[in-house]
């Protein structure tokens, strides 16, 4: 239940939304039996639990862990594939709502948004989340993000917590600095090296000894952590600095034939993600990360900024040749950085002719469905395009802004 | 495939009775109740739709689909059948699945159908054999 539901305070504020256990509670939605039921969401080609409900948390399964683990501890959890084009539907079904409600929303994550919460009735937002999508979230109100995000993990699930004013101190008095958004293991490790392990210490630190250790981003955390909104809510999101795709194979494996599939495969959804965000880049790297640990990268200069699949993936191959050790990889990834806006990028004067593939693939696949048509180098890990698991990831859920 | 399990809603209290499978009667944490039906549980027993109602019938083990397939079973005159499930049990991995099994009816007892595990299906279970589903794949 909200906690705090009526308030006034002479400053602006800000809310932060957070599904709770959003992948456990997206299924959920679609199969209402599983509600009570310890459930745990599948990633990494079954392998490992990405999203757990906190009927599973309760029996001791964390993110990431191994699924052999995870049914040690919870024998009776019923596990589930993952599937992110459900879970992008009732994301952006959760984002229509509050941008109905508020005037500047912040698309951060699939599960996370923020949002201009002056005059917001927050306890009604909340509940016309719940009876409209089905998925229960947790709310946070304060005077920053920062605090803000503080707030929505401190009750959850289904907690709605406003901390403003006079409150923000006793509130965030004892929280560890670990918990703040912002503020890594290492981080943290530095901060208690100079006494600073809670968020109340590190108000009270000097900004100028959190600038030096944490650098500018510190500092920014400190003026956040002190009520002062010195980030604002994004309402479109910044320019990458970088586009990856990538992830598991699967499968470990050294067949050559089989990487190369994985390499185009990843090269594909990169030009369809730089595609719909209108980049070009300058700079291409294939990362590989080998089964027995360690692994190789290698990045190379195109002939010209260009979001070509004829110019990206012979690149990409060229790359995987020359570096590949020929141990048994486990992930590959694919990166694209020095990106400019496509039409406001340098004109090379040996510009290829123009490429015509990827429209049509695009124009076929709008129509057929995604990958209906797509490069005869991938026909090695046919297996994979037939699986639904793999037909749509995380990180082909355009407009977030937390990567 | 080791079990399955259906909600208790979607069995008539008549088999319940019956079959008297208030022991297999279950319930995890705070989920609706569920009627397990595992092949260590004798008598060993699987829910089929049948002649347009749901029945339990006797499970005598599996049937591969490639043997179906090249017609080994021609002479047993199996007759396909859907096998309802909520959940299906793997090396002790439960997982969510649709509708059901796909199965084969020979003199009124029942085989699951299996066909090599798909990657996915193996990660998962360590299983080599994976269950024929229903409208759906592993």
């Amino acid at each position: 239940m909200c906690s705090f539901v009526h308030y006034n305070s002479a400053m602006a504020l800000i809310g932060h939304i957070d599904a709770d256990c959003f992948y456990a509670s997206a299924e959920r939605v679609r199969r209402p039996g599983l509600k009570g039921v310890p459930v745990g969401v599948l990633g990494n080609q079954g392998a490992c639990v990405i999203a757990k409900s906190y009927e599973m948390k309760a029996n001791g399964v964390k993110t990431g862990m191994p699924i052999w683990d995870a049914v040690t501890l919870c024998p009776d959890g019923v596990y589930v594939k993952r599937d992110f084009r459900w879970y992008e539907v009732l994301s952006r079904a959760m984002l229509e709502i509050i941008r109905e409600t508020s005037p500047t929303v912040e698309y951060y994550s699939i599960d996370e948004m923020f949002f201009d919460a002056t005059g917001i009735d927050t306890h009604a937002l909340q509940q016309r989340v719940l009876s409209e999508t089905g998925v229960p979230a947790s709310i946070g109100v304060s005077h920053s993000r920062t605090l803000a995000k503080l707030a929505s993990d401190a009750r959850k699930p289904f907690g709605c917590t406003v901390i403003v004013d006079g409150d923000v101190d006793l509130f965030v008095e004892n929280i560890p600095v670990i918990e703040v958004t912002g503020i890594a293991l290492q981080s943290s490790i530095m901060l208690a090296s100079h006494g600073i392990r809670t968020v109340g210490e590190f108000r009270r630190a000097d900004p100028k000894l959190i600038n030096r250790l944490l650098t500018k981003t510190g500092e920014s955390l400190w003026w956040e952590l002190n009520g002062k909104p010195i980030m604002p809510i994004e309402v479109n999101r910044p320019m990458h600095k970088r586009i990856a795709r990538g992830g598991s194979v699967g499968r470990t494996t050294s067949d050559r034939e089989r990487l190369i599939g994985w390499i185009v495969r990843n090269v594909e959804r990169l030009v369809e993600a730089m595609y719909w965000h209108r980049y070009v880049t300058r700079k291409l790297s294939v990362r590989l990360t080998y089964k027995t640990g360690g692994g190789w990268s290698g990045r190379t200069a195109l002939i010209t900024s260009t979001a070509a699949s004829e110019i990206l993936i012979p690149a990409a191959k060229d790359l995987f040749t020359a570096g590949w050790s020929g141990q048994p990889v486990s992930h590959i990834h694919i990166v694209a950085d020095e990106l400019e806006i496509k039409g406001h990028h340098q004109q090379s004067l040996f510009n290829p002719q123009n490429p015509e593939l990827d429209d049509l693939k695009r124009t076929v696949n709008d129509k057929l469905g995604r990958f209906a048509i797509r490069s005869a180098e991938t026909l090695a890990i046919n297996d994979i395009y037939t699986d639904e698991a793999y037909e749509y990831d995380i990180c082909d859920i355009h407009g977030k802004s937390c990567f | 495939m080791q079990g399955v399990s259906l909600n208790r809603w979607d069995i008539p209290d008549e088999l319940i009775e019956q079959y008297r499978l208030s022991e297999r009667i279950t319930r995890r944490d705070n989920g609706p109740l569920e009627v397990q039906f595992l092949y260590r549980k004798r008598p060993r027993l699987l829910p089929v739709w049948y002649g347009g109602s749901l029945v339990l019938m006797p499970w005598l083990g599996w049937c591969p689909l490639e043997e179906l397939e090249a017609g080994v079973w021609k002479e047993k005159h199996p007759k396909r059948v859907d096998i309802p499930a909520t959940y299906c049990i793997d090396r002790g991995i439960w997982y969510q699945i649709n509708e059901g099994v796909q199965g084969v009816i020979v003199r009124r007892q029942v085989y699951p159908i299996t066909i090599p595990s798909s990657n996915y299906y193996r990660v998962m279970t360590r299983s080599q054999r994976m269950p024929l589903l229903i409208g759906e794949q592993f």
